[in-house]
């Protein structure tokens, strides 16, 4: 069984969970449930902006990667695949109703396709353990954000 | 509707009835009317207490009386001797796992310290927010240092400012943002600013607004620092306002007699501070990386921050300069390294790349 076979069809953003910008050649995304933050590069931005826009198929990703991208010798299934199982362990996407998704990208005309760069996923923890821990560095023994024993009429 | 309580009014609601109950029981409250960030804020409470450790952050925003854009409304149900309405469970559950956004109610939004200890519902109709503590004997700590945190955030956000966890210090040609995950060194390098002249606008928490003019607001009137540092700030120590027992010492800059507190400035610079390099060292800094590191933190405290506040910090990184800097321990120096960074942070760079 191949990887993408095992991944939902269709999918979108965790919204509202996730949020994400982009700068110049690069998305920054926030997971704000995790605490964790992204960085995505190459491809995995135009993949990125779409699904900004629409929900997507797995078929509709490697179409937009085709249009794109010059992607001659590349086996652009298993580049997606590999990087949409990164996006879903990470809970960046979610599973979508096919119906909902983008399958077939308006057709663009790309007058020179630019050379296929992989999608990449950098994720960065370091502020995990603060984040979850406690945002502002003021934890007391009455817990934040760890629910401790409640003061003598808390709920 | 997981506001709902079985057959009966929604927790908000209940909560909403209370406060009336309380402000009834008391027709002459105290008031205190705030302008922060330019927005008229009245705050009302039932007990002098209560008004005496929640404003003494926010005092040095006391304003003439006006037409208030927000009005938020404080009593502890200990003191008001007022049973306080029981938190359904699933709420409660609820809000735990969204920190990062304000509960939805019927209409209202809830936000509470996980402790039980203070129960905040946002009635977003009428811009009012009801802060209800259990007693003030049990106030989570850094309600003293910043206070109504995320009320103050709610009602900002109304008109595109935004919290954000981060320091600030201006000069006369404009302000910078110092950029840093807990421990970084913001309150520090933000004290040290303030000692060496500059204008304090925030140590930890500041409000920013992207427009056409990128601008830094100040909020809270403290300062925190670890005890430990306490003889780095000797000049400080008529400030403190927070007991040897307390995590942090908390300076309250804002009851200094000639207190150096901006109202707000206009932004020049973004600088993530690195202590990992030598003082002086300058960079240029991955802006995506600033913004990261600022919002996760923000959106991890703050509920509802998430993206409305990530689109205004992006939308000013984008525009002005992001400089990874290390300030070092010495205040002169910190100082005169930030305000090169606000007055020209492209000279100063390129010092620093030939030097």
């Amino acid at each position: 069984m191949c990887a993408s076979s095992r991944l939902p069809q269709a999918f979108r953003i965790n919204r509202p969970n996730v949020v994400s910008e982009s700068f110049e050649s690069e998305v920054v995304i926030v997971n704000l449930d995790s605490g964790c933050y992204f960085s995505m590069l190459g491809s995995a931005t135009t993949l990125w902006l779409q699904l900004e826009r629409n929900a997507m198929t797995i078929k509709g990703a490697e179409a937009i990667l085709q249009q794109t991208y010059d992607c001659t010798g590349i086996n652009v299934a298993g580049e997606i695949s590999s990087f949409l199982s990164k996006l879903f362990k990470e809970d960046l996407i979610v599973a979508e109703d096919l119906e909902s998704a983008i399958d077939s990208p308006s057709p663009e005309q790309i007058p020179h396709k630019k050379p296929f760069e992989p999608p990449i996923l950098e994720t960065f923890t370091d502020l995990q353990d603060i984040l979850l821990l406690d945002p502002i560095h003021d934890v007391d023994d009455a817990g934040w954000p760890v629910a401790a024993s409640p003061a003598p009429d808390a709920e | 509707m997981p506001n709902s309580q079985p057959g009966g009014i929604s927790f908000a609601a209940q909560i909403c009835a209370a406060t009336e109950q309380v402000f009834k029981q008391h027709p002459k409250p105290l008031i205190l009317d705030l302008d922060i960030a330019s927005i008229a804020i009245r705050l009302k409470t039932t007990n002098p207490n209560l008004l005496a450790v929640f404003s003494s952050a926010i005092e040095h925003h006391r304003a003439a009386s006006s037409h208030p854009k927000a009005l938020i409304r404080l009593w502890s149900a200990a003191e008001a001797a007022i049973e306080r309405p029981r938190m359904p469970e699933d709420i409660r559950q609820r809000v735990i796992r969204r920190r990062k956004d304000l509960a939805p109610g019927e209409r209202h939004l809830i936000d509470f310290d996980p402790g039980g200890r203070m129960i905040i519902v946002i009635d977003p109709d009428i811009a009012q927010v009801n802060v209800c503590l259990s007693s003030i004997d049990y106030l989570p700590h850094w309600e003293r240092a910043a206070p109504l945190r995320s009320a103050i955030n709610w009602i900002l956000r109304q008109q595109d400012i935004h919290l954000l966890h981060a320091a600030a210090v201006s000069d006369t040609r404009g302000g910078a943002l110092l950029l840093g995950a807990g421990g970084a060194g913001k309150s520090s390098a933000s004290l040290r600013c303030y000692q060496a002249g500059m204008t304090y606008l925030g140590d930890d928490l500041c409000a920013i607004q992207a427009g056409a003019m990128p601008s830094v607001f100040n909020v809270y009137g403290t300062a925190k620092t670890v005890w430990s540092d306490l003889e780095k700030f000797q000049d400080l120590h008529t400030l403190l306002i927070s007991q040897t027992n307390s995590l942090k010492a908390i300076y309250a800059l804002n009851q200094a007699p000639a207190s150096r507190i901006g109202t707000s400035s206009e932004l020049r610079v973004l600088l993530l501070l690195d202590r990992s390099q030598p003082a002086g060292t300058v960079r240029r800094a991955n802006p995506a990386k600033a913004v990261a590191i600022a919002a996760s933190t923000t959106a991890s405290f703050l509920p509802g921050s998430g993206r409305p506040m990530l689109s205004a910090l992006a939308d000013i990184a984008r525009r002005l300069p992001v400089l990874s800097i290390s300030l070092g321990e010495e205040s002169q120096q910190a100082a005169a390294l930030v305000r090169r960074a606000i007055r020209e942070p492209e000279q100063l760079l390129q010092d620093c790349d030939d030097p």
